[in-house]
């Protein structure tokens, strides 16, 4: 994928300013996966704030093909596992295999050295090998054979799971939902975008022909230019508002953690900067809150749902702006 | 401060200990000039000079760059202002060297003012010695400026709190919410606070000495109060007041004289009954305000027939109070113009008739020659009345002096004086001529204040006269003053005084003569009239806020539903009261209050003119969110919404706090119109 020849635009866009930068990057993107921008811009975010993602969706939406073209266009290096229950941890962190020449064994690396890992339907795979790429995830670093090997600076893992036909799944538990920085769907495309589909040409054709626009050192500068987006006490306040009624809701059945609070305030500055912002706002809260707190939370059993009010907009509305 | 704003670009909170601002100490300099002044009247002049050199010596040295004195200068000064005090008072102690000491003091700081704390001190000591004052005097001017002056101190002391750099307004604003913040306070202390019996300090200025009318009178003796405008009490009657001549306020009655000096026996059977005085004509009621006299007698109309409470008729028909008063006491009391008494007791007539010496020769040939054409008592009367009308006497303020028999003196030589010379001379010789009289002293006429709809006696309407029992109809009043100098009767004295401004004599002129000679120019009827409402004001302070002693207290407390005000129960009830105002107050200033930054309140201003045109921000929305929705509701006002959503966010959540001023002009400005023109 990485194909080297593109060097020449990828060092061109490493001095652009990262506005533009991004919103060359999304407008890319959506070229691909249309109709989806929201979808679009919170996996970036995710990225800009070193999250994973986990996309929650029935198959058919576009899942691997998010995965695919935002590799593609950031120029990630893309590794993909489809996860089955015969999947085993050395599967996805690779394997010692004895060297016959050298009389010694050498770690072949797995899958998970990569960029962009996409682990589709994660929750098909026993919890020993969910858990072994969680932990990856998690410690950015890898154990094998008594050896620890750091994963790449850049390491970014979008889990994919089916919400139907949970036989023979194994859901992830709570703790490793927390992993994840973001769970989004995609949704069905709306009527044109599924025309425009359906009359072009195959996406994964057109992914092909997609040449990468930046490099890993550019991505790695809007991280850290994320990073420093100025967060005011008054917007502090208000996150901890936020967190403080999940754990007072009768409605939740447990509060968030403050890694939860944390995951809040990095996602909502990526997408302040993606909103080429130097400044978080109220907005920027409200836009990242239901993809990082709707897995963390939960409606207690004999809550009625409400009138097609998600969990988090219900949260979200029930506290004000201070 | 708790509960202060936080603004920008101030150093918050400001050190313990700095050095206040130039501005901060010259208003400190210029308030301890304005609560001396509050002691002026009664420290000596030496002391007022020196502390006010001291003070300006302070001012030199931070304008003019002169030398401060060292500490052994400032501790001769002080001795030496110590040993002064204890020369001018023979002692350190009590009220007067004690206040003075104070004063000096106070000047002498100035001179030592250098860290916060020695401002703070001062600033603490000037409270003090505007408490202070009140030991003097409790009027409403000393209160009204004594609370001028207490807003000027906590202007002192909030602007020495304040980090260098506050504005102005902001240390009114925080020093008029302090004081606006103690009256609950204040009011609780003065409605609750245990009163003692007598003035408020315990020290009854008003009433150190007699003042006023004394139950000795001598012929010159009233003298001293003719100069004295000192008010003696305020009248104020349920219907029309009488006519100026039919006021005559009793007060005292003498019998005993030794020739020279008048004294009242008090061992004087009570005068006949109330039944046999036989009412006639109209009753008069009226309520008397009188001023502390530390004696016991009340003043009345004559003759009073329905005595106040707390007190009692004696002897003379005068009424009595059944202690000294020594605090503003009203009283109601009833009175008929026109009465009769009964019959003579026989301690009556005995007294009536006394004589201390033997009279004079051309005195006993004058009382011969009235009886020798007099059949009737009642003649006997009317004949020394005109005596003193036909004969050469002349109303004068001031008499000559008079020697060993004052009376055969002045009616045969002198024959000038006022009407305590005439009283007594006429005394004199109706009792020569056996008809029983006494001498009433009191007061006459007064000064109707229109503004307040009340009466005004003060102390120069003191007044002599005659009283005279005659068969048949009683103890009659003969005034022989106003066979002298009606007008004295007929306008009273303040008019007779305005007369004398006006360059005219006494006793020369009948009464419209009189009048029209009192006539006043503009400029002095202005002055009169701004006196009524002056004097006005002060009644009402008088009757509102000082005369609030244990007996209204208590009844106050009663319909509260405290029955024993005992003393203990009082204090607890203040404390109780005192500490659930303070943990209001606690509540009410520590309770959340985002609308205290001004950022969140200017927004909230904003958001709220939006409202009545059916914008209302939720809770929850985001400015530019909010923003949005107004645009897409009223294009008209997006350009102006956008630019104040810009700069709140800007103040808020980009920590631009040097755009809140035009944060807040942008919204003072923000005008939507109900209908959009777009």
């Amino acid at each position: 994928m990485n194909s080297k020849p593109q060097h020449e635009i990828a060092a061109e866009m490493a001095t652009v300013p990262t506005a533009k930068v991004l919103r060359t990057a999304i407008d890319r993107i959506n070229e691909i996966i249309l109709g989806k921008d929201r979808s679009v811009r919170l996996a970036l975010c995710c990225l800009i704030a070193r999250g994973h993602l986990l996309i929650e969706d029935i198959p058919g939406v576009g899942k691997t093909t998010l995965a695919q073209t935002l590799a593609a266009v950031l120029g990630l290096d893309f590794k993909r596992i489809q996860f089955t229950s015969d999947l085993l941890p050395a599967d996805i962190i690779g394997v010692s295999i004895f060297d016959t020449e050298r009389n010694t064994f050498r770690f072949h690396r797995g899958p998970i050295f990569s960029s962009l890992l996409l682990a589709d339907e994660i929750n098909r795979a026993t919890p020993k090998a969910q858990s072994a790429l969680l932990e990856a995830m998690q410690e950015r670093q890898v154990s094998a054979e008594g050896v620890t090997l750091p994963l790449p600076e850049l390491f970014f893992v979008i889990g994919t799971q089916n919400p139907q036909h949970q036989i023979g799944t194994f859901p992830l538990p709570e703790s490793q939902l927390d992993r994840f920085l973001m769970r989004i769907g995609i949704g069905y495309p709306d009527h044109d975008a599924e025309r425009k589909l359906l009359e072009g040409v195959d996406r994964r054709t057109l992914l092909n022909s997609v040449e990468p626009l930046l490099e890993e050192s550019t991505l790695r500068r809007v991280q850290r230019k994320a990073e420093v987006i100025r967060l005011s006490p008054a917007l502090l306040d208000y996150i901890q508002a936020l967190l403080h009624a999940t754990r007072s809701a009768p409605w939740l059945v447990h509060g968030l953690s403050p890694r939860a609070g944390l995951a809040l305030s990095h996602a909502a500055r990526a997408w302040a900067l993606l909103e080429d912002r130097d400044t978080v706002l109220p907005e920027d809260v409200q836009a990242v809150a239901p993809a990082v707190f709707g897995h963390r939370l939960q409606y207690t059993e004999d809550t009625a749902t409400d009138a097609g009010l998600g969990l988090v907009d219900r949260l979200i509305r029930s506290v004000p702006i201070p | 401060m708790v509960g202060s704003v936080r603004l920008p670009g101030l150093r918050h909170p400001a050190p313990p200990d700095h050095m206040p601002s130039r501005e901060a100490v010259n208003l400190v300099l210029i308030c301890t000039l304005a609560v001396l002044a509050l002691h002026v009247t009664h420290v000596p002049l030496w002391m007022v000079l020196a502390a006010s050199c001291l003070i300006l010596w302070r001012y030199l040295i931070d304008n003019l760059g002169w030398r401060s004195p060292g500490s052994l200068v400032r501790m001769l000064l002080a001795i030496a202002m110590m040993v002064m005090v204890y020369k001018h008072y023979q002692s350190l102690l009590g009220r007067d060297p004690g206040v003075a000491m104070l004063f000096g003091l106070t000047g002498l700081k100035a001179l030592e003012l250098r860290r916060l704390r020695d401002y703070l001190l001062t600033v603490f000591l000037l409270y003090f010695l505007t408490v202070a004052a009140f030991l003097y005097s409790q009027s409403l001017w000393v209160g009204g400026y004594a609370f001028l002056v207490v807003a000027l101190t906590t202007l002192c002391l909030v602007q020495l709190n304040q980090p260098l750099g506050a504005p102005w307004t902001r240390c009114l604003r925080l020093a008029g919410g302090l004081l606006v913040k103690s009256i609950p306070l204040m009011c609780i202390l003065y409605l609750l606070f245990p009163r003692i019996q007598g003035s408020l300090w315990g020290v009854p200025i008003d009433a150190y000495g007699v003042i006023g009318l004394s139950d000795r009178v001598q012929m010159g003796s009233v003298h001293g109060l003719i100069a004295n405008d000192r008010v003696a009490f305020r009248v104020e009657f349920d219907g029309e007041p009488p006519a100026n001549r039919d006021l005559y306020w009793r007060a005292l009655v003498l019998e005993d004289t030794d020739g020279r000096v008048w004294t009242r026996r008090s061992d004087l059977d009570d005068d006949p009954v109330p039944e046999t005085i036989r009412e006639r004509g109209r009753e008069i009621n009226y309520s008397v305000t009188l001023e502390p006299h530390n004696q016991r007698w009340l003043v009345a109309l004559e003759l009073p027939t329905v005595t106040p409470a707390m007190a009692r008729r004696r002897a003379g028909y005068i009424v009595e109070a059944n202690r000294k008063i020594r605090n503003r006491f009203r009283y109601r009391v009833q009175s008929h113009l026109d009465y009769r008494t009964g019959p003579l007791s026989r301690d009556q007539r005995f007294w009536g008739l006394h004589m201390a010496k033997a009279p004079t020769p051309r005195m006993q040939q004058l009382v011969n020659d009235w009886r020798a054409v007099a059949k009737t008592q009642a003649e006997l009367v009317q004949l020394g009345f005109n005596y003193f009308r036909e004969e050469p006497f002349f109303y004068t303020l001031s008499p000559g002096d008079i020697g060993n028999n004052p009376v055969d003196e002045f009616l045969f030589e002198t024959r000038r004086g006022y009407c305590e010379y005439f009283a007594t001379s006429f005394v004199t010789l109706m009792r020569m001529a056996d008809v029983p009289s006494r001498l009433v002293v009191g007061y006459q006429g007064g000064e109707w204040n229109p503004a307040g709809n009340y009466m005004v006696i003060r102390e120069f309407d003191a007044h002599a006269w005659a009283e005279v029992w005659l068969p048949g109809r009683g103890w009659q009043r003969v005034d022989p003053t106003a066979a002298v100098a009606p007008e004295r009767v007929e306008l009273g004295f303040s008019v007779l005084s305005r007369m004398a401004q006006n360059g005219h004599a006494f006793g020369v002129l009948d009464v419209d003569a009189a009048r029209a000679a009192a006539q006043s120019n503009w400029w002095q009827r202005g002055v009169r009239e701004t006196g009524f409402y002056f004097d006005f004001l002060n009644n009402a302070w008088n009757q509102l806020i000082l005369d609030y002693d244990v007996d209204q207290q208590r009844e106050w407390l009663r319909t509260l539903g405290i029955r024993t005000p005992a003393w203990v129960v009082l204090t607890g009830t203040l404390v109780l009261v005192v500490v659930l105002l303070f943990l209001l107050m606690a509540v009410v200033m520590l309770r959340p209050r985002p609308d205290r930054d001004p950022v969140v309140a200017g927004y909230r201003r904003f958001c709220a003119k939006l409202a009545p045109l059916g914008l209302e921000r939720a809770s929850y929305e985001g400015p530019w969110d909010f923003a949005r929705r107004v645009a897409r509701a009223r294009p008209d006002l997006d350009g102006e919404v956008r630019r104040i959503t810009s700069t709140y966010v800007n103040v808020r959540y980009r920590n631009r706090f040097a755009a809140l001023p035009v944060l807040r002009r942008q919204i003072r400005q923000f005008r939507p119109t109900r209908s959009g023109g777009a």
